[in-house]
Parts: C-alpha cells; structure tokens; sequence
C-alpha cells in the first residue's frame, strides 16, 4: 500500500483564503519590536502580538457558503482576579506553592511525601512542562499536586490513582490530556481514560443560535471543568471556544462557570461587536449615489451617500453609499462603492449576541461604525474594499 | 516594502495552505491548526534572516511539530477566546467530509500520529522524523509499525475512503 497516496486522499486541504501575507508582516515586525523592548527591559505583554489577527487568516473566511461573522476583538478590559487555582490551606486543600519563593507550606497535621523538580521533571517530561510535582500526606489520605504555573495547578487524591507513585502519576497527567470535543447542541465528549462525570446543559443560559455546555470530567483521581460556548447561526459561520481549568480543592464548578461567565462578559462589553460581511446583489447604484434594489424582495429603508468607512475605502471612490435594507424580511445594512468603474456591494449583517436580551437593533449608524473599525484597523486593516 | 518582508511574503502566500493542512494532520482541529502555523509563521518571522535560504518550510514544520507537542503536553491548554469565536467556524460540512481514514489517524495515540504524518505522508526519513520529534529512530521505526497497522485496521474493517 502507498500510504502516502493514501494519507494524501484523506488529509483534507484547508479552504482556499486571500489572506493577506501583509497583515501577518505587520504582526511580525510587532512582535519583533515588542521582543526587543523586552529584551531592553520594557515592560510590554509579548502575548498580544497576534491577538486580532484571527479574521485575517482564518482559512475559513472565504469559503463559498456566506462568510462567517467578524468580530472585532476586545480591548483591554477591566481586569478580574485570576481564577483562584490555590485555595487556603485546609484538610481538603493541604498544601500550597509559591511560585515566587519556591516555598511549600503544609496544612497541619499534614507532611511531604514527595517530590519532583524541575531538573527530575525535565528528564520525564521534557523541558520546562512544569514547576514541581509534590506528594502530601496525613497518614490517612495522599494528595498529589502539580504545579505548572500559578494558574495551572492539577491536584489528585493519591487512592484514586490506581496504586500510582507520584512518578508515574506524573507521567500519566503528562501522556492524558482531556482533550475535550463539542459542537452546538451536542455533549462533550472528552479523550481516552478521561470520564465524563457530570454535564451541565447551558450553564450559561445562552439562546439560541448561541449555546453552552460545561461537564466535570475525571481521571484517576483528578477531576478538570469544561466550559464550552458557541454559536451556529442558521446563515453559517458557527464557532466554538472552550476553557478548560483543573479542579482546585474546595472549590465548586459553579463557581468556575461564574468567573467564566464574568470574562465573557466582560470581554463582549468591550468588543466593538462582530458581524458578517458578504458580496451581494441586492441593491445597486441609480442616479448619482442612489442605491436603489437590484433583486426582487429586496426594499430600502434607508440610506447614506458616501458613507465613513476610512481613507482607503474612500480612495479613488467615483461613489459609494450604504443602506439599511430588507432582503425578504429580514434585514441587513448594504454598502457599494464604485471605483474605476468596478462596483462592489456587500450585505452585512451584525451576529447575534449570546443573550437574547442583549440583542438591540443596531442603526445604520451603529453597522457602519462597526465596519470602519475594522477597516480602519492598523493591524489587520479589514479588506472589504481593496 | 523590504526585501525581506517581501521574501517572506511569497513563503507565506506559497506555503501557508500547506502549513496548515500539516498543522490539522497533526491536531485534527482547524482552529488550532490556524493557530499553530500563525504562531510559527510569527517565529519564522523573527527568524528570517538566520534561517537558511532553502530551509524556510523545515523551520516552520519543526516549530509546527514542536509547538503542537508543547501545546499538548500541558493536561489543559486552553483556548479561551470567546471575543473572536464567529470569525473562526468549522463548518459542519468540514466534519463530514473527514474520511474514516483520517479519522483512524486522528485516534492514534498522538506520538504515532506525528510520526505517520511527518514519515508517510510528508516522507521525511527515520532519522529526520526521529530529529524533528527528538525522540530515537528505534522509537519512531516502533511508532510508525503500531500507527500503520492500526490504520491497516481501520481500512480493511470498512470503506475508509467514503467522504
């Protein structure tokens, strides 16, 4: 057998895309300044650089269905507390690391039982996978702790790790991961040797096209939270995101789901909204800068010559408008512009937020705002109208 | 626009599809598929002028490889993020049209997968594969013998080529 040929046939190509190289130039020469003012001893996030870059070169974007929605990413919003991964020392909870001093403080009563450094961690696991792996003990019950980084933190109850000593259950933390899987509508599924133990159907109280789903799943003695969001508009476009975070003692999912539930919302407060942008027919220029309806059910309820939608959209324009309009009922805000005797028109639609309630109607005013933030945006640059 | 901008432009605009087509052979997942070959063409980025002329795609692969293995070897990588989830979809026609023959692949233990993709299917020898994966080509000969016979499995027990 060729199993080249074979794994050829069966490996499917991604969507063809027109991303731009450019976008991820500009992201580049970014990173590499960020990198440098690091290195000189500045203080930027290096983990922004690509944030934003999503839509530019997602593979999907130019699928022949409609395009998907693009959303505008969050600015920096208002900070929350980290999820707190070390509880206060207690019975259940009866050791804790400080990342910073490389100090462990026991809860009373209770002793180490082992360790592993990073120097033993490397040689099993490979280079920096974690800070320490420890083992804690009050004669009656062992705890096992892996400590990545203050905010990944895994904790198992020794008894439920099939008799493991705290090597191999490092090696098999290491060789499992949860791996969890899910689309709209559906159940999580989650990978080999992990048990769903617990799901909860749309922790989020989200509506429909958007749902949630959450579930603990389990693993010798070591439980995890799965979080899952998503949307499947019936236009197309779906999408789905998940945060996963290990079981800190003590604490409860609910309350896992609830700091999620504050980040999200945080995170759509400060999104300037997302929306979907397609070619169409539907209107078409009269006289001047008129957009009068080029197919039938289509009616225009208002509209605007030459709309804001930045320099480069208005660039060489001989002319351009937009329009709020129905197509067969439903609406939509059109955009044209000729230019070198080209005319382009796209029909855009804004996504549905996760709430129904959080689903005002947005002006012509609004769409089109939305829209020049993204064209006008320095890194990714939109790419409507060329 | 620099040459060097310019140079890497073309890699990008030739190669991208490529890299993530790779990228969803080792991950199965095209949002993180994306994600792995854009954090790797950011490296190379960075890296252009040191890499060798010629070398460009090994450089990309091998930060591709090891960048999937990094991400997977912590028990929960994330990827919250919710603010751009409607511009990354998968389709649920792109489900469909999996083969169960990339499917089987997908279920492979994630080291024999890794090396049924770079050995099979992009024909890197033992001792490349073994290089890319740092792992012995006594390793990567017992992988690539367990994965192809669990995908011989997969293909004798039903139609493994039915979209």
């Amino acid at each position: 057998m060729d199993w080249h040929d074979a794994l050829d046939l069966a490996i499917p190509h991604p969507p063809p895309t027109s991303a731009e190289p450019a976008a991820l130039v500009a992201a580049g020469k970014k990173a590499v300044r960020r990198r440098r003012a690091v290195a000189a001893g500045g203080t930027a996030l290096l983990v922004a650089a690509v944030i934003g870059l999503g839509s530019t070169y997602a593979p999907w974007r130019d699928r022949a269905a409609p395009p998907p929605p693009i959303a505008t990413q969050s600015e920096a919003g208002e900070a929350l507390g980290s999820y707190p991964t070390q509880p206060p020392l207690s019975d259940a909870s009866p050791l804790r690391y400080d990342f910073d001093t490389n100090e462990v403080t026991l809860h009373d009563g209770w002793e180490e039982a082992g360790r592993i450094e990073r120097k033993e961690i490397r040689r099993l696991l490979g280079h920096d996978y974690s800070q320490l792996f420890l083992a804690a003990t009050n004669g009656e019950k062992t705890v096992y702790a892996n400590f990545m980084n203050p905010t990944e933190i895994a904790y198992a109850d020794a008894a439920g790790t099939n008799g493991k000593s705290l090597g191999e259950w490092a090696e098999d933390v290491a060789a499992h991961h949860v791996e969890p899987r899910w689309s709209v509508g559906g159940s999580i599924r989650v990978g080999d040797g992990w048990t769903i133990t617990r799901e909860i159907d749309n922790p989020l109280g989200y509506d429909l096209p958007w749902d949630s789903e959450a579930a603990v799943a389990e693993r010798e003695g070591m439980e995890v939270w799965i979080l899952f969001t998503g949307n499947r508009p019936k236009g197309g476009g779906s999408g789905e995101g998940y945060g996963v975070a290990y079981a800190a003692p003590g604490q409860t999912i609910e309350g896992y789901i609830a700091h999620r539930d504050k980040e999200i919302d945080r995170d759509l407060a400060a999104s300037t909204g997302g929306y979907s942008a397609s070619m169409s027919e539907a209107v078409e220029f009269g006289d001047g800068s008129e957009l009068v309806p080029a197919e039938d059910g289509v009616e225009i309820l208002e509209q605007v010559a030459d709309p804001d939608l930045g320099e480069k959209f208005a660039d060489g324009a001989s002319r351009s408008a937009a329009a709020r309009i129905t197509v067969n009922g439903k609406e939509q805000v059109a955009i044209a512009r000729e230019k070198d005797g080209l005319t382009l028109v796209y029909t855009v639609e804004v996504a549905d937020g996760p709430r129904s309630e959080d689903r005002d109607t947005r002006s012509l005013e609004d769409v089109l705002a939305m829209v020049k933030a993204r064209e006008t945006d320095p890194e990714t640059g939109g790419g409507l109208f060329p | 626009m620099s040459a060097h901008d310019e140079a890497f432009s073309g890699f990008v605009a030739a190669r991208r599809p490529h890299l993530v087509r790779t990228a969803y052979a080792l991950c199965g997942d095209w949002h993180r598929a994306d994600d792995l070959v854009q954090t790797a063409l950011l490296k190379l980025y960075a890296a252009w002028r040191r890499v060798e002329s010629g070398s460009e795609e090994a450089y990309v692969r091998t930060i591709l490889v090891r960048a999937h293995i990094d991400q997977a070897r912590r028990p929960w990588w994330k990827r919250e993020r919710f603010g751009d989830l409607p511009e990354r979809p998968a389709p649920a026609e792109q489900v469909e049209e999996r083969s169960e023959l990339f499917d089987a692949l997908q279920a492979l233990p994630e080291m024999q997968r890794k090396v049924v993709v770079l050995r099979h299917w992009l024909q890197l020898s033992v001792a490349e594969t073994a290089r890319e994966l740092r792992i012995s080509e006594g390793t990567v000969k017992s992988h690539s013998s367990r994965g192809l016979a669990a995908l011989r499995t997969c293909l004798e027990s039903g139609d493994a080529f039915r979209a």
